[in-house]
């Protein structure tokens, strides 16, 4: 799994490419936990993955668990199907921030 | 059309199967939409089975079996370690409740529910089989 960045108007978008699934989401995991040290809100953009099951929406969680603690935001951004079907069986479209690009995800953080 | 495909009890071996699943699929003219969840669900199974049914060192096979017929697809998944009801021997899936209070147990198995359309589950003699239907879509 990949795991590319950008900052957009000071807010980082974590864009993670390919499966999300038991083997790689340890990686994610870990990679989200060490970038929330020095960023306490995040973009976490969904348009290169390719698959997730419940061990990615299991970082998901955590990791909103954690931006909770630290008083900062989370928003989840491009969760197409059938990626947005998972979530949506999950329950956890209405848990979790959700927008449709990048560019409104930060605007929101920045609201 | 049949086919039986065999892996190690490594999570490694997950993607390498989806591939193969695909491929299945694609052969036996499934849906398009209907190959993700059928590989989600294989998934999660495959990924407990490898996190809690074997608790020796030695090396289990896993024989993933999938069959089409005018019903649909049967799936069977045959393996030798604890035997693990899905259907008994597992709390429901929590669902609701905020970020707070969520906890991320029993997913996959809530996935199996709500995607196939028949679980059926049987351990004799050492051999566990969780057999999935889903219907044509």
């Amino acid at each position: 799994m990949q795991v590319n960045e950008e900052t957009i108007d000071g807010v980082l978008v974590v864009s993670p490419a390919g499966r999300l699934d038991s083997n790689t989401s340890p990686e994610f995991e870990a990679h989200l936990f060490q970038r929330m040290e020095e960023h306490p809100s995040l973009v976490i953009r969904f348009g290169d993955v390719d698959y997730i099951s419940s061990a990615g929406l299991r970082v998901m969680l955590m990791t909103a668990k954690k931006v909770k603690q630290n008083g900062g935001r989370l928003v989840l951004c491009e969760i197409r199907d059938p990626i947005r079907e998972v979530f949506e069986i999950s329950g956890f479209l209405t848990i979790l921030e959700v927008c449709d690009d990048p560019r409104g995800a930060v605007e929101r953080v920045n609201a | 059309m049949q086919r039986a495909f065999r892996i190690q009890s490594e999570l490694r071996e997950i993607p390498r199967l989806a591939e193969q699943v695909e491929a299945f699929c694609e052969e036996a003219g499934i849906p398009v939409s209907s190959v993700y969840p059928i590989n989600l669900v294989l998934d999660e199974w495959l990924t407990n089975l490898i996190a809690y049914a074997f608790d020796d060192d030695a090396e289990h096979t896993i024989e993933v079996d999938l069959r089409t017929a005018d019903d649909g697809l049967t799936i069977t998944v045959t393996d030798d370690g604890q035997a693990f009801n899905p259907l008994t021997d597992a709390p429901e899936a929590q669902l609701d409740g905020d970020v707070d209070s969520r906890q991320v147990g029993g997913l996959g198995l809530h996935f199996m529910k709500t995607l196939m359309d028949e679980i059926d589950y049987r351990s004799a003699d050492g051999v566990n089989r969780l057999i999935l239907r889903k219907q044509p879509v």
